[in-house]
């Protein structure tokens, strides 16, 4: 017994109106809905609060910039992710939505998320103008950072000590990706 | 500032196993998520409730066939329905999904629906061998019924007495699609 094939009008089309009135933890990409972990593993939670947390610290002196993790942002009407960290500068923390793009984005690798995170946020944060995308992979205990060169990303080395500085415009911060899988 | 389209591979494959853990209304096609309105509207209850109570009047002395309120129909793995009304013969719905095919399914229209309903679903349950298919209308308080005549539906007309014949293997039951609608 053979099943219809999907058409590409028969494609779900949903926007950030009906996204928000969704239970449970999804992300929306072109109109699709991409179910998320329930509740991400341990270890990629405490990964989460540890970048979280040498963020703030790192900006506590960049008075402009902010981390998130996670918020919703809405990239475009029917596009709209939760990003694991994110920073960004020049955005007020009223509303229940980031609408500008962030300068700086985790994404912590987890078993089902990896073509989601390597190509498909890969190709839309580059779209979207995010200045550098770090995904984290707690498996290999390492992390791939990329930072954007006119329209396309480019991969950067951290130096000897394992850092990375990112510039967020007025302030530069010196990420230390080393601190992230020590226990 | 252009997003890149998405490709086939690109998007979501999600199969029952998946389907299970989703918290909110959901239906799965070819592994993709469909969301269903949160709570249909009162209306739409109103029908529902009344097919299942004419339902169970006419399967009263029904040793084999049962009807049924929304319940998991898993079509293929990657394929998880929820329509409105059915009644199942043959068989007992094991507790959390249904496994074999209806022999008479209602789809109660919604605004967001239509689409759904009239297309997607009637491929998909002419495909899997639904015998009866109602579309129920509560805007024009009307309802088309098709019959499986081979593998393709065939529209079927009310009697004069405004009835719809459904012969379900062992026992036949006349059902009245004018009750719907009285208040």
């Amino acid at each position: 017994m053979g099943l219809a094939t999907l058409k590409i009008e028969d494609l779900p089309h949903y926007t950030y109106d009906d996204y928000a009135k969704w239970e449970g933890r999804w992300e929306l990409i072109n109109g699709i809905p991409y179910a998320m972990a329930p509740t991400p593993a341990k270890k990629h939670q405490w990964l989460s609060a540890k970048i979280a947390a040498q963020l703030v610290h790192l900006l506590k002196n960049c008075g402009n910039c902010r981390t998130f993790m996670p918020v919703d942002w809405q990239i475009t009407p029917d596009t709209v992710v939760q990003p694991d960290v994110l920073v960004v500068c020049d955005e007020n923390i009223e509303g229940e939505k980031l609408e500008t793009p962030p300068v700086l984005v985790f994404e912590i690798l987890s078993p089902s998320s990896e073509r989601k995170d390597r190509v498909i946020k890969y190709q839309l944060y580059q779209d979207a103008g995010v200045k550098y995308y770090c995904i984290v992979d707690p498996e290999n205990q390492g992390a791939e950072v990329f930072q954007l060169r006119g329209n396309e990303y480019q991969e950067m080395s951290l130096d000897q000590e394992g850092k990375m500085t990112f510039h967020l415009g007025e302030c530069s911060i010196a990420f230390n990706f080393g601190e992230l899988f020590k226990e | 500032m252009g997003l890149a389209t998405l490709k086939i591979e690109d998007l979501p494959y999600y199969t029952y196993d998946d389907y299970v853990k989703w918290e909110g209304r959901w239906e799965l096609i070819r592994g993709i998520p469909y969301a269903m309105v949160p709570a249909p509207a009162v209306k739409h209850q109103r029908i529902s409730n009344k097919i299942a109570y004419q339902l169970e009047e006419l399967l009263k002395n029904s040793r084999n066939c049962n009807a049924y309120l929304p319940v998991d129909w898993e079509i293929t793995e990657d394929t998880v329905v929820q329509p409105d009304n059915i009644v199942v013969c043959g068989e007992n719905i094991e507790e959390e999904k249904l496994t074999i095919p209806p022999v008479l399914v209602f789809e109660i229209l919604s605004p967001s629906s239509a689409r759904m309903d009239r297309l997607i679903k009637y491929q998909l349950y002419q495909d899997a061998g639904v015998k009866y298919y109602c579309i129920v209308d509560p805007e024009n308080q009307g309802a088309e019924v098709f019959q499986l005549k081979g593998s393709e539906y065939q529209e079927m007309s009310e009697d004069q007495e405004g009835k719809m014949t459904f012969h379900l293997g062992e026992c036949s039951i006349a059902f009245d699609f004018g009750e719907l609608f009285k208040e």
